[in-house]
């Protein structure tokens, strides 16, 4: 597994309610040792965008789906999905309506 | 802006979905009462609970007994759990058990020795995961119970005494929310947040334990008991990725010098075992390892909570028997918090509390595996005697009490059109202040210098920055600035009832160990905590003793 120093992820953005058109927006994040997708958006929320949406609560053992989204595409648990290479995409999880940003609302399903 | 609000009545609102707030809602909606189970989390995924090994102590070996679980407990919990609170979990802790078994939970029945020096092991294992599987599935079916997901409750309403509802923030339609009831039960858990290291949040990432259930209690005139009694144990700290990881197994401590130094006979919730390990650190002898090394990954992999996380670390040569790990002291339980008595009543009449947000069951020290049979014996005691108590009192009809909820609104509507502009602070800046505090002045060892500082500095940080606390992004879904800015000041309140317990408290005993006041004093008393005129007052009250009935 490949050591990276900084990280690139680009984030879906969207808050509901408001009239804003979705958008992507890109934050780089500095890899200390190993680390998670879940914590580089703690990162992002505390240091660069505290705008940012996404579950915080952490059960951290792929339980509670807090942390479920798209990594590049694909439904991951972002709690135990380590940081690997240099870029990724996020976005929400499909089939739900989206509250904000990575944020869905499970009691909302569509499509 | 439009400020919608609604108001809706029910019988007994329940605050928090994890264990405690899971168990009482079934109950209570069990015993004929409407119920909304609310939770800033999604309810049954969110707070401790999910994150928790799984420890289930229970005293069901034929050579065991709950009198000597009782004794055990008093003992670790140096005199200070009401001993009528420890008679009802250790009877009841079994049936409990069953219950969640009947309701399709898996447990492995073969008990473990968690604690060292317990007469007997008595902890069986259900992971938290799967208790709240089983809760929640429970709760789907029973019609009586609405889920509120992501209802901030900020204020319980008083009125001379008596609780008529709550004021609530909810955080996915941004929308006030003014929920009318005679009962209410507290299951918010814990306050470990407080700490910048802490095991109540895995991988750095917050589940929200910033004691919020406290200061809701103190602010409604609510009796609180030692506050100062938190645990704080020896969690990995490093490699980030395994911070706040629990179920270690035991194993020897070297210091950078490689010298073991922990006193033999103590586990890992041992008090001493912290000291020693923070005074390692504190001295320059650090960082101090773990070293699992000898041990098989095989034997710890086949705990259930290592199944997941522990596969990712696995391929990464970042388990513990693949390498030292770095370990530290950090926050994972609050021993102390709101009163309760056997029905899990309140000094405020209505208000009712359960799990790791009542205060008088574990004493100076929580013993591993011993908060799971709290959550559901007292989840279920709570449901019951809340729902019974609905039945006698009506909900409020009339709005003309309702200023309190109007004076908690304005708090928010002001915090939201606050933008972090100019000399603006982030909510994010002081909770990492408060923790600097907490850290410093408030860690395993305390004296009066240290904490007479950290009240002062506490009070000034809060008259400098709640007045510029400035919140981004404003009144929008799911807003997490706005979420912890209306935490922050809370915490400092919370702070500050912790630091003036662990003055008030001229001892050491247990968690609690004051450098200038070493002994243990010669009799077990509570701090009580009362909230008056913006300062937490606390004096010394008797523990229950069961002898006294
Ligand atoms: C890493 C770790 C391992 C542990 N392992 C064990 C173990 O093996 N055995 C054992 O017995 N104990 C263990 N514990 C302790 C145990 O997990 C907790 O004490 C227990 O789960 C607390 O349950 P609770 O229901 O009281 O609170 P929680 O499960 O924390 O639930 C609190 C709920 O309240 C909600 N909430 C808080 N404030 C508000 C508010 N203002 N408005 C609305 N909702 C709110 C939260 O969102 C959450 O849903 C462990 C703890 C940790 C941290
Ligand atoms: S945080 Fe619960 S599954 Fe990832």
């Amino acid at each position: 597994m490949k050591d990276v120093d900084n990280v690139t992820i680009t984030i879906y953005r969207y808050t509901a309610g408001l009239e804003n058109k979705p958008g992507y927006e890109t934050y780089k994040v500095p890899v200390k040792g190993k680390m998670t997708i879940l914590q580089a958006l703690q990162y992002i929320y505390e240091e660069i965008d505290p705008t940012l949406g996404f579950r915080q609560y952490c059960c951290g053992v792929q339980y509670c789906n807090s942390c479920r989204m798209l990594v590049d595409g694909h439904p991951v648990h972002t709690c135990i999905k380590v940081i690997e290479k240099e870029e990724y995409t996020l976005e929400p999880l499909k089939g739900y309506e989206i509250i904000k940003d990575l944020i869905v609302d499970w009691d909302k399903k569509i499509g | 802006m439009v400020y919608n609000y609604e108001s809706l009545t029910t019988d007994v609102l329940v605050i928090g979905g994890g264990g405690a707030g899971a168990r009482a809602a079934l109950e209570a909606s069990r015993w004929g009462a409407k119920v909304i189970l609310a939770g800033k989390g999604p309810v049954g995924k969110s707070g401790l609970t999910p994150t928790a090994n799984g420890g289930y102590q229970t005293p069901f070996m034929a050579e065991d007994s709950p009198e000597l679980y009782c004794a055990d407990q008093l003992r670790l919990g140096c005199g200070l759990n009401d001993e009528r609170l420890l008679k009802v979990l250790s009877e009841e802790s079994l049936s409990c058990l069953k219950e969640l078994e009947g309701m399709g939970a898996g447990i492995s029945w073969q008990p473990s020795h968690f604690e060292p020096t317990l007469s007997h092991p008595r902890s069986v294992m259900i992971p938290g995961k799967v208790m709240m599987q089983v809760l929640r599935k429970s709760i789907r079916s029973e019609r009586g119970i609405t889920l509120a997901e992501g209802w901030l409750v900020t204020r319980l309403l008083v009125n001379e005494g008596k609780v008529w509802g709550a004021s609530v923030f909810d955080l996915k339609r941004g929308q006030f929310i003014l929920v009318k009831c005679p009962a209410i039960i507290l299951a918010t858990g814990g306050l470990g947040e407080l700490y910048s290291n802490s095991a109540n949040s895995p991988l750095g990432i917050p589940t929200g334990s910033v004691g919020e259930g406290c200061w809701l209690a103190a602010q409604a005139g609510c009796e609180l008991v030692d506050m100062e009694m938190i645990q704080l144990a020896v969690v990995p700290v490093r490699p980030e990725i395994i911070s706040g990881l629990r179920h270690l197994p035991w194993g020897p401590f070297f210091n950078s010098m490689g010298q073991e130094f922990i006193t033999p006979g103590e586990g890992p919730y041992s008090p001493l075992a912290a000291r020693q390990v923070a005074a390692e650190i504190t001295e320059g002898r650090g960082p101090v390892y773990i070293d699992l090394t000898d041990k098989t990954y095989r034997s710890f992999a086949r705990h259930p909570a290592a199944k997941v996380r522990d596969k990712t670390l696995y391929r990464l040569a970042l388990t513990p028997f693949q390498g030292r790990i770095e370990v530290a002291v950090s926050s994972l339980f609050s021993m102390g918090g709101v009163r309760i008595n056997e029905q899990c009543e309140t000094s405020v009449a209505g208000l009712f509390a359960a799990g790791e947000v009542s205060g008088n069951v574990h004493g100076a020290r929580r013993t591993a595996g011993n908060a799971f049979p709290e959550i559901m014996v007292f989840g279920r005691r709570a449901g019951k005697y809340a729902a019974l108590f609905a039945q006698e009192n009506t909900p409020e009809k009339d709005n003309r009490k309702a200023s309190e909820f109007g004076v908690e609104t304005e708090r928010i509507k002001r915090l939201i059109a606050s933008e972090s502009e100019g000399d603006a602070v982030s909510p994010v800046y002081i909770k990492h202040a408060i923790q600097n505090v907490m850290d410093q002045y408030v860690h395993v060892v305390r004296d009066e210098g240290g904490l007479s500082r950290a009240e002062n500095i506490l009070r000034t940080m809060e008259e400098d920055f709640l007045p510029r606390l400035g919140v981004t992004g404003g009144l929008v879904a799911m807003n997490l600035s706005l979420m912890e800015a209306i935490a922050v000041p809370g915490m400092f309140k919370v702070a500050r009832m912790i630091v003036a317990s662990a003055r008030a408290r001229r001892e050491s005993r247990g968690a609690h160990y004051r450098e200038d006041y070493p002994q243990e004093g010669p009799v077990a008393q509570h701090t009580r905590l009362l909230w008056k005129d913006e300062c937490p007052i606390v004096d010394m009250v008797p523990v229950e003793r069961l002898k006294a009935v």
